[in-house]
């Protein structure tokens, strides 16, 4: 058999030829023992690296190291930030973080001039904005709950974010973002509606009673509902973490979506 | 929105999901974290400062690696000294063991490590081949872009990889005893 005649046994196997071509392949196929050897082994082969096509192996801190990349290279009112590259990889992920944290922090600064704790909650108003303005995508976008899970474990954020499911309301999560508001580190979960509703969960280490609004206690769990401008926040502490959802939805729809999920903590 | 922010949304939309199939590849290209970390960083940001220069509608994928590609011959494989391909002799022996044997059972698939070595121990031409049309579903014109080559190479280099990958994992399978020489005997011809 020769090395052309192998290479059409190829294009059969990758869908190149047109229908006649192929169905003649397929009936030589039939006949002939050695062609359809060769045309298993090529078979096999495709079957043994299907598997690495869905390797997920992103290094976590890759994303925010781009971004911070990308923030400087957009940014002249950003000052140019050097990423440090020292061999270990920790310390790499030290100086990509640092960097993209002063990035952030730089910009949350030049717009507000208070740091309170309040603050996160008014800055998660405004990034549910340009998720549902803009399109803006998370910068880990994906919805495997694990990978989510993984990537800000793997930011050393210091407690487990619960990947909340809101399937049973519509909405789906879509990504994550690690930011950094009010010099906190601020897990972020964007979920999205089919019809684009976008509503955005945050987690971080902080305590939710100073947060105000007005306050629901249910089944032991305060819960402050804040309205902001067309937009709802719901604010609430599981342990040492403070949650909030925030949606544009009627306030007691999403206190209600709140307390459904808190409830299941 | 400014235009530039509007230009950072749409780049992000476009590129971002596919950073890890690109470090993957990197990866692939690289062997080595740190450095494929660094391509791909670099790849992000060319992609960036090029970007309106993209076709929308176009294949974003095939762009990506486009870029990939080319920043990695440029500027990463000098660093290494890596054969650009099997001496002619070693191939001709790897495609010979290859053509009288029959495949493993779909049973015997190897493990994923197992095909990562064979693929990392591939000449990086035929395994750049592999990467972008096996494991990213790029189409033979479109990683012939990539690899600045024509579709008849890409062809030739896919067989002849795949050939040198049966050749590898089965004779690594044969080392632990469940792979037999010869056509599967419930062939009727």
């Amino acid at each position: 058999m020769s090395m052309h005649y192998e290479t059409e046994l190829q294009d059969a196997l990758d869908g190149r030829l047109d229908a006649p071509a192929q169905h003649d392949i397929e009936a030589h196929l039939a006949m002939c023992s050695s062609c359809r050897a060769a045309y298993e082994q090529l078979r096999w082969v495709k079957a043994a690296l299907a598997p690495l096509s869905e390797a997920a192996d992103l290094p976590s801190t890759l994303p925010a190291r781009i971004q911070a990349a990308l923030d400087r290279e957009d940014g002249p009112a950003n000052p140019p930030v050097r990423v440090a590259r020292p061999p270990a990889w920790r310390g790499r992920w030290v100086a990509a973080v640092a960097a993209a944290a002063l990035v952030i922090v730089g910009v949350t600064l030049l717009v507000r001039s208070g740091t309170t704790r309040q603050d996160v909650i008014v800055a998660l108003a405004d990034d549910f904005d340009t998720y549902r303005a803009s399109g803006r995508v998370p910068k880990l976008a994906t919805d495997d709950a694990e990978r989510l899970r993984s990537f800000f474990t793997a930011a050393g954020l210091g407690f487990e974010v619960r990947v909340l499911d809101l399937s049973m309301m519509g909405y789906r999560v879509v990504g994550g973002s690690l930011e950094t508001v009010a010099e906190r580190d601020v897990a972020v979960l964007v979920y999205r509606s089919d019809r684009g509703r976008i509503v955005l969960c945050a987690m971080y280490l902080g305590n939710a009673a100073g947060a105000g609004g007005e306050v629901h206690e249910h089944a032991g769990i305060r819960f402050h509902l804040l309205r902001l401008a067309g937009r709802t926040a719901v604010v609430w502490q599981e342990g040492r973490v403070t949650c909030a959802l925030v949606a544009d939805g009627e306030p007691q729809e999403v206190l209600r979506l709140a307390i459904a999920k808190a409830m299941k903590a | 929105m400014t235009e530039a922010a509007s230009k950072r949304a749409r780049f992000e939309a476009l590129a971002v999901p596919l950073m890890t199939p690109l470090f993957n590849g990197a990866l692939r290209l690289t062997h080595d974290r740190r450095t494929a970390e660094d391509l791909v960083q670099d790849v992000y940001l060319r992609a960036y400062r090029t970007f309106d220069r993209f076709v929308e509608g176009t294949n974003a994928r095939a762009w990506l690696f486009t870029i990939l590609y080319s920043v990695f011959v440029n500027h990463y494989r000098r660093r290494r000294r890596e054969p650009e391909s099997l001496a002619p002799q070693d191939l001709e022996s790897a495609l010979a063991r290859a053509q009288v044997e029959g495949p493993p059972t779909p049973e015997t698939l190897p493990t994923h490590s197992e095909v990562e070595t064979a693929l990392a121990d591939l000449p990086e031409v035929f395994r750049a081949a592999v990467v972008l049309v096996d494991l990213n579903d790029l189409s033979y014109e479109e990683a012939a872009a990539t690899l600045g080559c024509k579709v008849g190479t890409v062809r030739s280099r896919l067989f002849r990889a795949r050939k040198l990958l049966f050749s590898a994992l089965t004779d690594h399978a044969r080392k632990l005893g469940y792979v037999r020489r010869g056509v599967r005997s419930e062939d009727p011809t």
